[in-house]
């Protein structure tokens, strides 16, 4: 477990043999009851794949610039928040949430662009 | 935009802003994670006063304080504000102030992804507090709201799905910050910080977080299907839509309860190794022992579907034992690492205390629980409530009090009154346990848990007297943490960057710490990088 990877593959590893045993030995009246565990399994796999191909940064860094501050990212997440309570409250909120998700997410581009 | 860099690498754009403008939209982990932890903790309070209402309600067998429909209300927000909106909120946060600290990093990785989790806790919050406003209520089914009392017929009203919406902002916001996290601990940790090599309590949020992204999307899944329930009917009709919808949620469900209790045993390890001047007894097997309980907690949900005769029981009871293995060494790392040390009973060290005795509690009525049979006869009543009250109190409130004093002096550089931390601490100790022990005797005698009335069962007076007592006890120690807090801030004692002897690297740098959180770093050897430096100072033979 020295490394990140190793770390998530080991632990997809226990939840496979979790899901196997109660597949193969108790026989889960429910395919849920296994698939469910083994779902996770792969979602773990993935961010093992995930940390297997994006490592930590090296000691010698590049100079590297980060965002202190992010108002598009507060706009886009309100917007969308917005956009979820209007599928109860009415059209108009998903609208509404919708324009100001929209225009987080140019702010977000604009971020990106700054960025590099 | 506004950008920076890590010392030495850094390109500053513009220098960060604090005040109401870092508050709003600034992502660093420090006072990203300071936001959460004030804003959960002000649900924590909200949560709180909810009980009281409930617990004033239980003082008489009559109902006399509340209606029926505003009873089943209280307590599904209480549940649902606790479990959403504070636990897990909570120990993301203060893992996203303390693990870039902990693993030597100048930030977090994704910070924006950070700041988005943070502003979707809050609006998860204002959306399900909102059904109070509605005509028909806030939501009255159950912080897990069951399908069918959760379906239109059963539950008309917008209150419950705002309650479904805020679930999905609670949810997605845990996920957002989880991966946060764990793409710090990947890409951010130190030159020399292996995976062995990080501190306990970091351990604990890597295997917390790694629970909410494999165990959340069955929450987001389970209440997507709800919403579209009972807006157009569908995905839970037929004869097995109730069970789908309860294999669904407590695939979260019971994850969600050791999302609220690893961050915990980790401050409450961070404060047991600090206070005992030793080095944590066995990290690795309490790493390996961390990585099992874990798997294993994802694999035993469906002991909370016992009753319903539809899951395999023989596998849930041997998987949920089976976590008293991984437990018993957490204990026994605990008890070892005080062995021989110069223990200093602090009151960050009492609570530490405290936590494994309430959470010992709340595990061994786990095992009780665990067994089919004696879960036939508990479930549903008030020895269920007991036995999570003294799991989730037990493992996360308390273990919360131990790494609050512990760290408190870090975030804010003032120290908290050690005096009035101990009054605290023997007042939530007597709390707890006055509130949630007599309810193992209520359930025992057949109480069953959401009754607001027990008009027939006069003998239940006392013993609910007794737990409301114990409720109020626990509401004057929080205002005794609450006047701690705000005379420490007020007349502040400066901490300095390391006022315990602290072990691991948050206390090499100022208290609170700069924007880029380090100056230097001592060489990493050991998961305790500061005790190796006063043992073995740089330079020495």
């Amino acid at each position: 477990v020295s490394r990140p990877w190793v770390v998530f593959g080991l632990w997809g590893c226990f939840l496979v043999v979790l899901a196997a045993v109660d597949w193969l030995i108790f026989a889960p009246p429910d395919a849920l009851q296994y698939a469910m565990p083994a779902a996770a399994a792969a979602g773990c796999g993935l961010l093992a794949l995930v940390a297997l191909l994006r490592p930590r940064a090296g000691g010698a860094r590049r100079p590297e610039r980060v965002v202190v501050l992010s108002y598009a990212t507060v706009v886009l997440t309100l917007g969308l928040a917005a956009v979820l309570v209007g599928f109860e409250v009415g059209t108009w909120l998903c609208l509404l949430g919708g324009g100001v998700a929209l225009g987080g997410l140019l702010g977000l581009v604009r971020e990106w662009r700054q960025l590099r | 935009v506004s950008v920076a860099a890590a010392p030495g690498a850094s390109v500053q754009a513009s220098p960060p802003r604090g005040g109401l403008i870092g508050a709003l939209a600034g992502t660093d982990h420090k006072s990203l994670g300071a936001r959460i932890v004030v804003v959960a903790f002000a649900f924590f309070l909200a949560g709180g006063v909810l009980a009281a209402l409930i617990r004033t309600e239980l003082l008489t067998p009559q109902l006399d304080v509340v209606s029926r429909q505003l009873y089943n209300a209280l307590f599904t927000i209480h549940g649902s504000t606790m479990f959403y909106l504070f636990i897990v909120p909570m120990a993301v946060g203060v893992g996203v102030y303390l693990v870039p600290l902990q693993i030597g990093a100048t930030g977090m990785a994704w910070g924006r992804l950070g700041l988005a989790g943070f502003w979707l806790v809050l609006a998860a919050g204002v959306t399900m507090w909102s059904g109070f406003l509605t005509q028909g209520g806030a939501a009255a089914v159950g912080w897990y709201g069951f399908y069918p009392l959760s379906d239109v017929p059963n539950s008309p009203g917008i209150g419950t799905d705002l309650w479904i919406l805020a679930i999905l902002m609670a949810g997605l916001a845990a996920i957002a910050l989880a991966a946060s996290l764990l793409a710090t601990v990947v890409q951010r940790r130190a030159p020399g910080m292996t995976m062995l090599r990080l501190p306990p309590f970091t351990w604990t949020i890597i295997v917390t977080c790694l629970m909410i992204v494999t165990a959340f999307p069955a929450l987001i899944v389970a209440m997507t299907l709800l919403f579209i329930q009972r807006q157009f009917g569908g995905p839970y009709d037929g004869s097995a839509g109730p069970i789908t919808y309860q294999q669904l949620f407590w695939f979260f469900g019971h994850p969600v309860v050791y999302v609220g209790f690893f961050p915990f045993l980790g401050a409450a390890a961070e404060a047991v190794t600090t206070f005992s001047g030793k080095r944590w007894f066995g990290h690795k097997p309490f790493v390996f022992a961390l990585l099992v309980f874990a798997a294993g907690s994802m694999s035993v949900w469906a002991h909370h579907m016992f009753t319903t005769g539809a899951v395999n029981n023989r596998y849930f009871a041997f998987t949920s034992t089976l976590l008293l293995v991984p437990a018993g060494v957490e204990y026994f790392d605990a008890a070892a690492t005080m062995h021989g040390g110069r223990i200093r009973l602090t009151a960050s060290m009492l609570f530490a205390l405290g936590f494994f005795f309430t959470f010992l509690i709340g595990g061994v009525t786990g095992v009780w629980v665990a067994s089919p049979p004696l879960d036939y006869q508990a479930t549903d009543s008030y020895f269920i409530v007991a036995h999570f009250h003294y799991t989730l109190f037990g493992g996360g409130v308390l273990g919360l009090f131990a790494g609050i004093y512990l760290w408190f002096p870090k975030v804010t550089g003032a120290l908290l009154r050690e005096g009035l931390g101990k009054v605290h601490f023997w007042l939530t100790m007597v709390g707890v346990n006055l509130a949630f022990f007599p309810m193992f005797f209520l359930g025992q005698d057949g109480m069953p848990r959401r009754y607001p009335e027990y008009t027939g069962h006069p003998r239940w007076q006392t013993l609910n007297d007794l737990s409301s007592a114990g409720a109020y006890v626990l509401a004057l120690s929080l205002l005794v943490f609450i006047a701690n807090v705000g005379v420490s801030l007020l007349v502040r004692r400066p901490a300095g960057p390391d006022p315990w002897g602290g072990q691991t690297l948050e206390w090499m740098t100022d208290s609170p710490p700069p924007p880029h959180n380090f100056d230097m770093l001592p060489p990493i050897r050991s998961h305790a990088p500061l005790l190796d430096r006063r043992r073995r100072p740089e330079g020495a033979a």
